[in-house]
């Protein structure tokens, strides 16, 4: 399911048996959507089974909180923004 | 056997009552039980791991400038080695060290004085040059960051978090205690100058004993008993790399600026800074300042990892007070009431140890190291000595 960390369905399954039944928890207990697609790929479809195993519809369950940055970005064009040199190329403005 | 899954019904009696399913929290629970103080709940308003427990750097570290802190955390260290095999669950304890840099003169006379303080309470912690600093910590840029000297304590260590908590949840489980995840407590109910039961959103529980181990929210908790807790929330941020081959086994801590980074067991680089992004607020809310800042220092530091991504940052609360030291306390009103918080960003390093104390206040039995430095009245005493190596 996670192709990232390489999380299985069995995996999910029996983190959903001993009793987790948030996303939150199911992420951190499976480290699910944790690698670098942060989710993208494998959110969704773990709703989705989440969802079916607990009798609810997907909408119905919350998505972990999302964190920045949306995607990833190098260390040293986070470090160029901080000097100031990202910002200007971009912006024109110091 | 559902260890995680809150109860819809809790018990209507238990011996004792914990407020907060973190590492101080389920990991007290955890002891009591095997002393045979079985029928303990754990309380938590949020699911496990939600807290600073799930939140810090993994950092566990005997390098401290007090005798207290010292002794806490070295004795930790040393029950994290078992730990793992006990509770179940594998948390990657890695004895890496921890390489603190000073790029100044005054700074590294402090770190000498630091380290000949605790070379005299047991620890082997040695002041190293700026190229043994490289050793420790490949592609470190003394040069240019002007890294004049270090110490290390080759005895300190990383870890991951989040298994500890799901290791005492199950042990507990399995001893007959109960882990209540989802579930507020409203209130505190007292009879007579003595604690008599805790309400809570899944109904009450008469008890003679609550702990509070809130955490950031021990205020709030302390409050519903009016017991004045002098612990405040204040935000610190994270960040997490993608993950690499393993090139360094430390943690990494700048004293200059407050950066600290270790290379987790699965290979990113996970870190943060001290400076202006600490509020005092129980946001989470993530920062740009905050990864501007943190980027451009770490790549200062190590300009190798420039290409590295960074995937993912969060925050959260510290527990802080003012001596950056933890109250742990039985207190005199109400008799029952205990308090384990305001660790001040090294509850997690320090639980072992603060897990066998507080089941020693819950049992009336003499606890295992003095903790008179851990008082509840120190501070309207004045008597605060403050631990000067506070990181992150």
């Amino acid at each position: 399911m996670c192709r990232c960390e390489d999380i299985t369905l069995a995996e999910v399954e029996e983190c959903l048996a001993k009793g987790f039944d948030d996303i939150e928890s199911v992420k951190r207990y499976t480290g699910l959507a944790t690698g670098p697609c942060q989710g993208k790929s494998c959110l969704a479809l773990c709703l989705d089974v989440m969802a079916e195993r607990l009798g609810l519809e997907p909408g119905e369950l919350a998505l972990t909180r999302l964190r920045p940055p949306v995607s990833p970005v190098a260390l040293g064009v986070l470090a160029a923004w901080h000097d100031g040199k990202e910002r200007e190329e971009w912006t024109g403005e110091k | 056997m559902k260890a995680f899954k809150p109860p819809n019904e809790l018990p209507r009696k238990a011996s004792a009552v914990i407020i907060g399913a973190g590492v101080t929290g389920l990991g007290t629970a955890y002891q009591l039980a095997k002393r045979g103080v079985a029928d303990v709940v754990v309380v938590d308003k949020s699911y496990l791991n939600s807290g600073a427990t799930g939140r810090n750097g993994g950092g566990i570290r005997a390098q401290w400038t007090t005798e207290e802190n010292v002794e806490l955390c070295a004795r930790s260290i040393r029950m994290f080695k078992d730990l793992g095999a006990e509770i179940g669950h594998n948390f990657w304890f890695r004895q890496g060290g921890y390489l603190m840099l000073a790029r100044s003169e005054r700074s590294l006379q402090g770190l000498q004085k630091a380290v000949n303080f605790q070379r005299e309470h047991g620890l082997r912690t040695r002041v190293i040059s700026p190229s043994e600093a490289r050793d420790v910590m490949p592609d470190l840029d003394v040069r240019a960051n002007g890294v004049v000297g270090a110490s290390y304590n080759p005895d300190d260590a990383v870890l991951f978090p989040w298994p500890c908590v799901y290791g005492y949840a199950e042990r507990l489980a399995e001893m007959g205690g109960t882990t209540a995840t989802f579930t507020a407590v409203n209130g505190i109910e007292t009879r007579a100058g003595t604690v008599h039961a805790v309400r809570t959103s899944r109904g009450t529980i008469e008890t003679p004993v609550v702990i509070n181990a809130a955490g950031a929210w021990a205020k709030e908790v302390g409050a519903m008993v009016s017991v004045d807790l002098p612990i405040e929330a204040e935000k610190h941020e994270i960040m997490v790399t993608e993950p690499l081959k393993p090139f360094f086994d430390c943690m990494l801590v700048d004293l200059a600026t407050g950066l600290y980074c270790n290379q987790t067991s699965r290979g990113e680089v996970v870190g943060g800074i001290s400076g202006k992004h600490h509020e005092r607020t129980l946001s989470w809310d993530s920062s740009l300042d905050f990864m501007l800042e943190y980027a451009k220092t770490l790549t200062t530091l190590v300009p190798r990892l420039k290409p590295v991504k960074a995937l993912r940052q969060w925050a959260g609360s510290y527990d802080v007070t003012e001596d950056a030291k933890p109250i742990l306390e039985r207190h005199a009103s109400p008799e029952g009431f205990i308090t384990a918080a305001g660790f001040s960003g090294h509850g997690f390093m320090t639980h072992p140890m603060t897990n066998l104390i507080v089941a020693s206040l819950v049992l009336n039995e003499k606890p295992p190291m003095d903790i008179r430095p851990f008082r509840a009245s120190r501070f309207a005493e004045g008597d605060l000595r403050k631990e000067a190596l506070v990181i992150g």
